[in-house]
Protein backbone atom coordinates (compact mmCIF):
# COMPACT_ATOMS: atom_id res chain seq x y z
CA UNK A 1 0.00 0.00 0.00
CA UNK A 2 2.80 2.45 0.58
CA UNK A 3 4.34 1.40 -2.12
CA UNK A 4 1.32 2.54 -4.43
CA UNK A 5 1.12 5.72 -2.57
CA UNK A 6 4.94 6.07 -3.04
CA UNK A 7 4.31 5.26 -6.68
CA UNK A 8 1.86 8.11 -6.89
CA UNK A 9 4.27 10.64 -5.76
CA UNK A 10 6.22 10.43 -8.50
CA UNK A 11 5.57 12.99 -11.23
CA UNK A 12 5.46 10.81 -14.01
CA UNK A 13 2.81 8.71 -12.48
CA UNK A 14 0.45 11.27 -10.84
CA UNK A 15 0.43 12.99 -14.15
CA UNK A 16 -0.34 9.67 -15.92
CA UNK A 17 -3.33 8.85 -13.47
CA UNK A 18 -4.96 12.19 -13.52
CA UNK A 19 -5.02 12.32 -16.92
CA UNK A 20 -6.83 8.95 -16.96
CA UNK A 21 -9.06 9.66 -13.99
CA UNK A 22 -10.63 13.30 -15.39
CA UNK A 23 -13.18 12.08 -17.58
CA UNK A 24 -14.37 9.71 -14.87
CA UNK A 25 -14.79 12.93 -12.82
CA UNK A 26 -16.17 15.41 -15.47
CA UNK A 27 -19.34 13.78 -16.79
CA UNK A 28 -20.67 12.19 -13.60
CA UNK A 29 -20.18 15.72 -12.38
CA UNK A 30 -22.11 16.99 -14.97
CA UNK A 31 -24.79 14.70 -14.84
CA UNK A 32 -25.30 14.60 -11.30
CA UNK A 33 -25.30 18.15 -11.35
CA UNK A 34 -27.83 18.13 -14.49
CA UNK A 35 -30.08 15.70 -12.11
CA UNK A 36 -29.57 17.30 -8.64
CA UNK A 37 -30.60 20.87 -10.26
CA UNK A 38 -33.79 19.52 -11.86
CA UNK A 39 -34.41 17.51 -8.49
CA UNK A 40 -33.69 20.72 -6.48
CA UNK A 41 -35.69 23.70 -9.09
CA UNK A 42 -38.72 21.12 -9.68
CA UNK A 43 -39.36 18.10 -7.70
CA UNK A 44 -38.92 19.71 -4.18
CA UNK A 45 -41.36 21.34 -3.06
CA UNK A 46 -41.17 24.63 -1.47
CA UNK A 47 -40.27 25.24 1.83
CA UNK A 48 -42.98 26.18 3.80
CA UNK A 49 -41.44 29.88 4.88
CA UNK A 50 -39.24 30.37 2.46
CA UNK A 51 -40.60 29.09 -0.27
CA UNK A 52 -38.69 28.89 -4.19
CA UNK A 53 -35.76 30.52 -2.64
CA UNK A 54 -34.78 27.73 -0.26
CA UNK A 55 -33.64 26.25 -3.70
CA UNK A 56 -30.65 28.84 -3.82
CA UNK A 57 -29.39 26.08 -1.01
CA UNK A 58 -28.50 23.31 -3.28
CA UNK A 59 -26.03 25.71 -4.59
CA UNK A 60 -25.11 27.38 -2.07
CA UNK A 61 -24.42 24.66 0.94
CA UNK A 62 -21.98 22.72 -1.21
CA UNK A 63 -20.00 25.79 -2.38
CA UNK A 64 -19.50 27.57 0.63
CA UNK A 65 -18.87 23.52 2.66
CA UNK A 66 -16.41 22.50 0.10
CA UNK A 67 -14.63 25.47 0.05
CA UNK A 68 -13.90 24.90 3.63
CA UNK A 69 -13.14 21.12 2.43
CA UNK A 70 -10.40 22.89 -0.61
CA UNK A 71 -9.08 24.64 2.17
CA UNK A 72 -8.13 21.61 4.05
CA UNK A 73 -6.98 19.62 1.38
CA UNK A 74 -4.78 22.34 0.03
CA UNK A 75 -3.53 22.76 3.75
CA UNK A 76 -3.20 18.71 4.36
CA UNK A 77 -1.39 18.84 0.39
CA UNK A 78 0.93 21.70 1.41
CA UNK A 79 1.83 19.67 4.94
CA UNK A 80 2.21 16.06 3.46
CA UNK A 81 4.47 18.39 1.06
CA UNK A 82 6.39 20.21 3.63
CA UNK A 83 7.04 17.13 5.60
CA UNK A 84 8.08 14.82 3.73
CA UNK A 85 9.35 16.59 0.70
CA UNK A 86 6.90 15.20 -2.33
CA UNK A 87 7.04 17.59 -4.94
CA UNK A 88 3.27 15.95 -6.39
CA UNK A 89 2.10 17.20 -2.69
CA UNK A 90 2.82 20.80 -3.32
CA UNK A 91 1.54 20.93 -7.08
CA UNK A 92 -1.44 19.48 -5.80
CA UNK A 93 -1.44 22.59 -3.28
CA UNK A 94 -1.12 24.60 -5.84
CA UNK A 95 -3.58 23.45 -7.60
CA UNK A 96 -6.21 23.39 -5.48
CA UNK A 97 -5.81 27.13 -4.94
CA UNK A 98 -7.50 28.72 -7.93
CA UNK A 99 -10.38 26.22 -7.28
CA UNK A 100 -10.88 27.26 -3.49
CA UNK A 101 -11.32 30.93 -5.15
CA UNK A 102 -13.85 30.49 -7.06
CA UNK A 103 -15.92 28.10 -4.53
CA UNK A 104 -15.55 30.61 -1.64
CA UNK A 105 -16.66 33.68 -4.63
CA UNK A 106 -19.44 31.25 -5.76
CA UNK A 107 -20.40 30.68 -1.82
CA UNK A 108 -20.42 34.40 -1.07
CA UNK A 109 -22.64 35.71 -3.97
CA UNK A 110 -25.16 32.69 -3.62
CA UNK A 111 -24.59 33.66 -0.11
CA UNK A 112 -25.61 37.04 -0.55
CA UNK A 113 -28.63 36.39 -3.09
CA UNK A 114 -29.98 33.86 -0.78
CA UNK A 115 -30.01 36.62 2.26
CA UNK A 116 -31.17 38.97 0.40
CA UNK A 117 -35.31 37.29 0.44
CA UNK A 118 -34.47 35.42 3.39
CA UNK A 119 -33.11 37.65 5.93
CA UNK A 120 -33.65 41.36 3.64
CA UNK A 121 -30.58 41.85 3.37
CA UNK A 122 -27.43 41.21 1.24
CA UNK A 123 -24.88 41.26 3.82
CA UNK A 124 -23.94 41.09 7.32
CA UNK A 125 -21.28 42.11 8.68
CA UNK A 126 -22.22 41.11 12.37
CA UNK A 127 -22.82 37.78 10.77
CA UNK A 128 -19.36 35.82 11.92
CA UNK A 129 -20.27 33.03 8.99
CA UNK A 130 -20.12 35.61 5.99
CA UNK A 131 -17.22 37.02 7.49
CA UNK A 132 -14.78 34.30 8.35
CA UNK A 133 -15.52 33.05 5.04
CA UNK A 134 -14.58 36.00 3.41
CA UNK A 135 -11.06 35.82 5.35
CA UNK A 136 -11.02 32.40 3.89
CA UNK A 137 -11.08 34.08 0.52
CA UNK A 138 -8.56 36.18 1.15
CA UNK A 139 -6.35 33.42 2.79
CA UNK A 140 -6.99 32.08 -0.82
CA UNK A 141 -5.69 34.81 -2.47
CA UNK A 142 -2.81 35.12 0.32
CA UNK A 143 -1.48 31.84 -0.62
CA UNK A 144 -1.88 32.72 -4.26
CA UNK A 145 -0.04 36.02 -4.32
CA UNK A 146 3.23 34.70 -1.73
CA UNK A 147 4.00 31.69 -4.23
CA UNK A 148 4.45 34.00 -7.25
CA UNK A 149 6.13 36.52 -5.45
CA UNK A 150 9.00 33.64 -5.21
CA UNK A 151 11.11 32.78 -8.64
CA UNK A 152 12.31 29.73 -7.10
CA UNK A 153 9.85 26.88 -7.01
CA UNK A 154 11.18 24.89 -3.81
CA UNK A 155 11.24 28.02 -1.69
CA UNK A 156 7.92 29.23 -2.97
CA UNK A 157 6.51 25.76 -2.16
CA UNK A 158 7.72 25.64 1.01
CA UNK A 159 6.99 29.40 2.23
CA UNK A 160 2.94 29.38 0.96
CA UNK A 161 3.01 25.53 2.68
CA UNK A 162 3.88 27.09 6.07
CA UNK A 163 1.12 30.21 5.28
CA UNK A 164 -1.55 27.13 4.30
CA UNK A 165 -1.23 25.64 7.37
CA UNK A 166 -0.94 28.70 9.64
CA UNK A 167 -4.34 29.91 7.79
CA UNK A 168 -6.25 26.41 8.52
CA UNK A 169 -6.82 27.82 11.80
CA UNK A 170 -9.73 29.67 9.92
CA UNK A 171 -11.75 26.95 8.61
CA UNK A 172 -12.92 25.43 11.93
CA UNK A 173 -13.99 28.65 12.57
CA UNK A 174 -15.82 29.20 10.05
CA UNK A 175 -17.57 25.94 11.00
CA UNK A 176 -18.15 26.28 14.47
CA UNK A 177 -18.83 30.58 14.34
CA UNK A 178 -22.52 29.67 13.92
CA UNK A 179 -22.30 27.41 17.26
CA UNK A 180 -20.60 30.01 19.18
CA UNK A 181 -22.54 33.02 18.02
CA UNK A 182 -26.70 33.18 17.19
CA UNK A 183 -26.62 35.70 13.93
CA UNK A 184 -28.11 34.84 10.67
CA UNK A 185 -27.04 31.33 10.20
CA UNK A 186 -28.83 28.89 12.01
CA UNK A 187 -26.72 25.80 13.44
CA UNK A 188 -25.87 22.75 11.81
CA UNK A 189 -29.14 21.67 10.40
CA UNK A 190 -27.88 19.11 7.75
CA UNK A 191 -24.86 16.89 9.40
CA UNK A 192 -26.07 16.35 13.24
CA UNK A 193 -25.74 13.51 14.55
CA UNK A 194 -29.34 11.85 15.15
CA UNK A 195 -32.29 13.65 13.55
CA UNK A 196 -31.77 16.27 10.98
CA UNK A 197 -34.21 18.88 11.12
CA UNK A 198 -34.25 19.15 7.49
CA UNK A 199 -37.25 17.39 5.97
CA UNK A 200 -35.43 13.94 4.50
CA UNK A 201 -37.39 14.66 1.22
CA UNK A 202 -35.47 18.25 0.72
CA UNK A 203 -32.67 16.32 1.57
CA UNK A 204 -31.37 14.31 -1.24
CA UNK A 205 -30.84 16.93 -3.80
CA UNK A 206 -28.24 18.32 -1.75
CA UNK A 207 -26.28 14.74 -1.12
CA UNK A 208 -26.70 14.60 -4.95
CA UNK A 209 -25.28 18.49 -5.80
CA UNK A 210 -22.27 17.64 -3.30
CA UNK A 211 -20.91 14.72 -4.54
CA UNK A 212 -21.24 16.61 -8.29
CA UNK A 213 -19.46 19.88 -6.89
CA UNK A 214 -16.61 17.17 -5.45
CA UNK A 215 -16.67 15.39 -8.93
CA UNK A 216 -16.33 18.94 -10.42
CA UNK A 217 -13.42 20.03 -8.17
CA UNK A 218 -11.66 16.51 -8.63
CA UNK A 219 -12.22 17.30 -12.61
CA UNK A 220 -10.87 20.88 -12.70
CA UNK A 221 -7.92 19.54 -10.18
CA UNK A 222 -6.56 17.10 -12.52
CA UNK A 223 -5.99 19.41 -15.38
CA UNK A 224 -4.38 21.85 -13.11
CA UNK A 225 -2.04 19.32 -11.76
CA UNK A 226 -1.01 18.25 -14.98
CA UNK A 227 -0.32 21.60 -15.76
CA UNK A 228 1.58 21.91 -12.80
CA UNK A 229 3.65 19.17 -13.31
CA UNK A 230 4.26 19.44 -16.65
CA UNK A 231 5.61 23.46 -15.75
CA UNK A 232 8.14 22.62 -13.13
CA UNK A 233 9.51 19.11 -14.35
CA UNK A 234 10.96 21.14 -17.40
CA UNK A 235 13.83 18.55 -18.61
CA UNK A 236 12.66 15.33 -17.25
CA UNK A 237 13.61 12.53 -19.58
CA UNK A 238 10.27 11.00 -18.69
CA UNK A 239 8.11 13.64 -20.40
CA UNK A 240 9.98 12.58 -24.08
CA UNK A 241 7.66 9.31 -23.75
CA UNK A 242 4.44 10.86 -22.39
CA UNK A 243 4.06 14.11 -25.04
CA UNK A 244 3.82 12.33 -28.01
CA UNK A 245 0.48 10.38 -26.90
CA UNK A 246 -1.93 12.65 -25.90
CA UNK B 1 16.36 45.10 23.22
CA UNK B 2 19.49 47.00 23.53
CA UNK B 3 20.01 47.54 19.87
CA UNK B 4 16.32 48.07 19.33
CA UNK B 5 16.19 51.06 22.02
CA UNK B 6 19.35 52.35 20.26
CA UNK B 7 16.75 52.10 16.96
CA UNK B 8 14.59 54.77 19.08
CA UNK B 9 13.11 56.03 15.89
CA UNK B 10 12.07 52.65 14.52
CA UNK B 11 9.50 52.82 18.24
CA UNK B 12 8.51 55.91 17.21
CA UNK B 13 7.59 56.17 13.79
CA UNK B 14 4.99 53.32 14.04
CA UNK B 15 3.27 55.22 17.57
CA UNK B 16 3.26 58.61 15.32
CA UNK B 17 1.87 56.53 13.02
CA UNK B 18 -1.10 55.01 15.00
CA UNK B 19 -1.75 58.72 16.43
CA UNK B 20 -2.44 60.13 12.64
CA UNK B 21 -3.85 57.64 11.49
CA UNK B 22 -6.83 57.48 14.52
CA UNK B 23 -7.15 61.71 14.18
CA UNK B 24 -7.74 60.75 10.65
CA UNK B 25 -11.03 59.51 11.14
CA UNK B 26 -12.76 62.65 13.03
CA UNK B 27 -10.96 64.78 10.75
CA UNK B 28 -12.26 62.90 6.90
CA UNK B 29 -16.04 62.59 8.64
CA UNK B 30 -17.99 65.10 9.55
CA UNK B 31 -19.36 62.82 12.62
CA UNK B 32 -20.98 63.80 15.64
CA UNK B 33 -19.63 63.31 19.25
CA UNK B 34 -22.09 60.65 19.52
CA UNK B 35 -21.50 59.59 16.28
CA UNK B 36 -17.78 59.11 17.22
CA UNK B 37 -18.13 57.19 20.05
CA UNK B 38 -19.68 54.71 18.12
CA UNK B 39 -16.75 54.04 16.04
CA UNK B 40 -13.89 55.55 18.58
CA UNK B 41 -12.93 51.97 19.97
CA UNK B 42 -13.16 50.21 15.88
CA UNK B 43 -10.47 53.16 14.61
CA UNK B 44 -8.26 52.68 17.67
CA UNK B 45 -8.40 49.19 16.67
CA UNK B 46 -8.02 49.11 13.28
CA UNK B 47 -4.90 52.11 13.89
CA UNK B 48 -3.23 49.88 16.19
CA UNK B 49 -3.50 46.92 13.71
CA UNK B 50 -1.73 49.04 10.78
CA UNK B 51 0.87 50.60 13.13
CA UNK B 52 2.47 47.23 14.37
CA UNK B 53 2.20 46.52 10.50
CA UNK B 54 4.57 49.08 9.95
CA UNK B 55 7.37 47.81 12.43
CA UNK B 56 7.71 44.71 11.08
CA UNK B 57 9.72 45.27 8.04
CA UNK B 58 12.13 45.60 10.54
CA UNK B 59 11.73 42.61 12.37
CA UNK B 60 13.63 40.23 10.14
CA UNK B 61 15.16 41.74 7.00
CA UNK B 62 17.92 43.39 8.89
CA UNK B 63 19.05 40.08 10.35
CA UNK B 64 18.99 38.40 7.55
CA UNK B 65 20.83 40.41 5.20
CA UNK B 66 23.80 41.04 7.24
CA UNK B 67 23.72 36.88 8.07
CA UNK B 68 22.96 37.10 11.82
CA UNK B 69 20.32 35.14 11.31
CA UNK B 70 22.13 32.31 9.24
CA UNK B 71 24.05 32.17 12.78
CA UNK B 72 21.24 31.99 14.46
CA UNK B 73 19.82 28.43 12.73
CA UNK B 74 23.17 27.15 12.60
CA UNK B 75 23.92 27.67 15.91
CA UNK B 76 23.06 24.64 18.31
CA UNK B 77 20.19 26.25 20.10
CA UNK B 78 16.63 25.36 19.49
CA UNK B 79 15.66 28.70 16.69
CA UNK B 80 11.85 28.81 17.53
CA UNK B 81 13.26 29.48 21.78
CA UNK B 82 15.29 32.47 19.92
CA UNK B 83 12.51 33.41 17.76
CA UNK B 84 10.11 33.48 20.53
CA UNK B 85 12.30 35.83 22.46
CA UNK B 86 13.24 38.15 19.49
CA UNK B 87 9.01 38.24 18.92
CA UNK B 88 8.29 38.80 22.41
CA UNK B 89 10.83 41.44 22.34
CA UNK B 90 9.00 43.20 19.30
CA UNK B 91 5.48 43.27 21.14
CA UNK B 92 6.61 44.99 24.09
CA UNK B 93 8.88 47.10 22.00
CA UNK B 94 6.04 48.21 19.65
CA UNK B 95 2.83 47.64 22.01
CA UNK B 96 3.52 49.20 24.95
CA UNK B 97 3.51 52.34 23.56
CA UNK B 98 0.26 51.78 21.24
CA UNK B 99 -1.05 50.41 24.90
CA UNK B 100 0.22 53.58 26.83
CA UNK B 101 -1.24 56.44 24.15
CA UNK B 102 -4.78 54.62 23.31
CA UNK B 103 -6.41 56.53 26.00
CA UNK B 104 -5.38 59.28 24.63
CA UNK B 105 -6.64 58.31 21.34
CA UNK B 106 -9.72 56.95 23.07
CA UNK B 107 -10.49 59.91 25.08
CA UNK B 108 -10.51 61.97 21.66
CA UNK B 109 -12.83 59.99 20.24
CA UNK B 110 -15.59 60.72 23.11
CA UNK B 111 -14.98 57.30 24.91
CA UNK B 112 -15.62 57.19 29.19
CA UNK B 113 -13.29 57.33 31.33
CA UNK B 114 -14.29 54.60 33.16
CA UNK B 115 -14.07 52.17 29.31
CA UNK B 116 -10.30 53.44 29.23
CA UNK B 117 -9.16 50.48 31.41
CA UNK B 118 -10.38 48.09 29.27
CA UNK B 119 -9.13 49.58 25.95
CA UNK B 120 -5.60 49.51 27.58
CA UNK B 121 -6.14 45.73 28.46
CA UNK B 122 -7.78 44.84 25.31
CA UNK B 123 -4.97 46.07 23.25
CA UNK B 124 -2.15 44.98 25.80
CA UNK B 125 -3.55 41.66 25.42
CA UNK B 126 -4.08 42.07 21.45
CA UNK B 127 -0.73 43.73 20.26
CA UNK B 128 1.34 40.28 21.76
CA UNK B 129 -0.97 38.42 19.42
CA UNK B 130 -0.78 41.02 16.19
CA UNK B 131 2.75 41.01 16.77
CA UNK B 132 2.71 37.16 16.61
CA UNK B 133 0.95 36.80 13.22
CA UNK B 134 2.86 39.90 11.98
CA UNK B 135 5.98 37.81 12.82
CA UNK B 136 4.45 35.07 10.85
CA UNK B 137 4.20 37.63 7.84
CA UNK B 138 7.40 38.96 8.11
CA UNK B 139 8.98 35.70 8.29
CA UNK B 140 7.34 33.99 5.24
CA UNK B 141 7.98 37.42 2.77
CA UNK B 142 11.94 37.98 4.42
CA UNK B 143 13.26 36.86 1.21
CA UNK B 144 10.46 39.14 -0.60
CA UNK B 145 11.65 42.13 -2.31
CA UNK B 146 9.17 44.99 -1.25
CA UNK B 147 7.01 42.79 0.16
CA UNK B 148 5.42 44.93 3.01
CA UNK B 149 2.34 45.32 1.31
CA UNK B 150 1.98 41.57 0.91
CA UNK B 151 2.84 41.16 4.49
CA UNK B 152 -0.38 43.12 5.40
CA UNK B 153 -2.61 41.24 2.51
CA UNK B 154 -1.53 37.95 4.46
CA UNK B 155 -1.05 39.01 8.33
CA UNK B 156 -4.47 41.27 8.15
CA UNK B 157 -7.25 38.07 7.49
CA UNK B 158 -5.60 36.50 10.40
CA UNK B 159 -5.69 39.38 12.82
CA UNK B 160 -9.40 40.05 12.38
CA UNK B 161 -9.99 37.37 15.27
CA UNK B 162 -8.51 40.05 17.21
CA UNK B 163 -9.70 43.08 16.19
CA UNK B 164 -13.13 41.53 16.47
CA UNK B 165 -12.88 40.38 20.19
CA UNK B 166 -10.70 43.54 21.07
CA UNK B 167 -13.53 46.50 20.02
CA UNK B 168 -16.18 43.91 21.07
CA UNK B 169 -14.64 44.16 24.95
CA UNK B 170 -14.21 48.06 24.70
CA UNK B 171 -17.87 48.24 23.25
CA UNK B 172 -19.32 46.05 26.14
CA UNK B 173 -17.44 48.24 28.89
CA UNK B 174 -19.47 51.25 27.03
CA UNK B 175 -22.19 49.38 27.22
CA UNK B 176 -22.02 48.47 31.05
CA UNK B 177 -21.79 44.80 30.42
CA UNK B 178 -19.06 42.63 31.79
CA UNK B 179 -16.40 41.85 29.20
CA UNK B 180 -14.64 38.68 30.49
CA UNK B 181 -15.52 36.55 27.95
CA UNK B 182 -13.68 38.69 25.30
CA UNK B 183 -11.27 39.34 27.04
CA UNK B 184 -10.51 35.25 28.39
CA UNK B 185 -10.84 34.75 24.44
CA UNK B 186 -8.04 37.66 23.83
CA UNK B 187 -5.78 35.84 26.86
CA UNK B 188 -6.28 32.39 25.02
CA UNK B 189 -5.52 33.40 21.67
CA UNK B 190 -2.24 35.09 23.20
CA UNK B 191 -1.29 32.00 25.11
CA UNK B 192 -1.79 30.18 21.71
CA UNK B 193 0.32 32.27 19.71
CA UNK B 194 3.03 32.45 21.95
CA UNK B 195 3.39 28.83 22.02
CA UNK B 196 2.50 27.73 18.37
CA UNK B 197 3.76 30.93 16.29
CA UNK B 198 7.09 30.35 17.12
CA UNK B 199 7.42 26.90 15.52
CA UNK B 200 5.76 28.63 12.39
CA UNK B 201 8.26 31.56 12.82
CA UNK B 202 11.26 28.96 13.05
CA UNK B 203 10.05 26.83 9.77
CA UNK B 204 9.35 30.02 7.58
CA UNK B 205 12.66 31.97 8.31
CA UNK B 206 14.57 28.60 7.41
CA UNK B 207 13.15 27.99 4.21
CA UNK B 208 13.88 32.02 3.71
CA UNK B 209 17.62 31.83 5.37
CA UNK B 210 19.03 28.74 2.82
CA UNK B 211 20.21 29.59 -0.63
CA UNK C 1 -41.81 42.46 -0.41
CA UNK C 2 -40.42 39.90 -3.20
CA UNK C 3 -43.21 38.99 -4.85
CA UNK C 4 -41.07 36.29 -6.79
CA UNK C 5 -38.00 34.72 -5.81
CA UNK C 6 -37.68 32.99 -9.62
CA UNK C 7 -35.03 36.20 -10.35
CA UNK C 8 -32.58 35.23 -7.45
CA UNK C 9 -32.56 31.32 -7.62
CA UNK C 10 -32.45 31.41 -11.70
CA UNK C 11 -29.46 34.11 -11.28
CA UNK C 12 -27.83 31.76 -8.52
CA UNK C 13 -27.79 28.42 -10.66
CA UNK C 14 -26.81 31.18 -13.91
CA UNK C 15 -23.81 31.88 -11.87
CA UNK C 16 -23.00 28.66 -10.30
CA UNK C 17 -23.20 26.88 -14.18
CA UNK C 18 -20.86 30.05 -15.06
CA UNK C 19 -18.55 29.39 -12.69
CA UNK C 20 -18.22 25.67 -12.98
CA UNK C 21 -17.36 26.19 -17.01
CA UNK C 22 -14.77 29.03 -16.15
CA UNK C 23 -13.02 26.76 -13.68
CA UNK C 24 -12.92 23.58 -16.45
CA UNK C 25 -12.45 25.92 -19.24
CA UNK C 26 -9.46 28.20 -17.47
CA UNK C 27 -8.08 24.51 -16.50
CA UNK C 28 -7.88 22.84 -19.53
CA UNK C 29 -6.69 26.34 -20.97
CA UNK C 30 -3.22 26.28 -18.84
CA UNK C 31 -2.91 22.66 -19.40
CA UNK C 32 -2.64 23.04 -22.68
CA UNK C 33 -0.52 26.09 -22.73
CA UNK C 34 1.73 24.11 -20.75
CA UNK C 35 1.14 21.12 -23.15
CA UNK C 36 2.48 23.30 -26.20
CA UNK C 37 5.43 24.75 -23.95
CA UNK C 38 6.61 21.77 -22.81
CA UNK C 39 6.32 20.20 -26.89
CA UNK C 40 8.07 23.38 -28.35
CA UNK C 41 10.79 22.92 -25.51
CA UNK C 42 10.85 19.15 -26.56
CA UNK C 43 11.42 19.66 -30.52
CA UNK C 44 14.11 22.34 -29.67
CA UNK C 45 16.08 20.09 -27.65
CA UNK C 46 16.13 17.06 -29.93
CA UNK C 47 16.48 19.66 -32.90
CA UNK C 48 20.27 19.83 -31.45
Amino acid sequence: MWLWFHKLSSPPTAYAIAGKLRPWFLWPAIALFLWGAYAALFVVPPDYQQKDSARIMYVHVPASALSLGVYMSMAIAAAVGLIWRIKVAHALAASLAPIGVALTVLALFTGAVWGRPMWGTWWAWGDPRIVFTLLNLFLFLGYMMLRASFDDTQRADRMSAVLAIVGSVNVPIVKYSVDWWTSLHQSASILKIGTPSIDPSMRWPLLIMAIAYVCYIAAVACDRLRAEILRRERNASWLAAALPTK
Amino acid sequence: MQLALRRWDQVLQPLLFFVMVSMLFPMATSATPAELRLIGTGVVWVAAMLASLLSLESLFRPDVEDGTMEQWVLSGQPLAWLLMVKMVAHWVLTGVPLVVFSPLMATGFGIPNEVLPVVMASLALGTGVLAALGAIGAALTVSVRRGQVLVALLVLPLQVPVLVFGAYAADLAMRGEPVSGPMYLLASMLLASLCLAPFALAAAIRIGVES
Amino acid sequence: MIETYASFVWSCYGVTVAVWILGLWLARRSFNNELSAARRRQQMSSSD
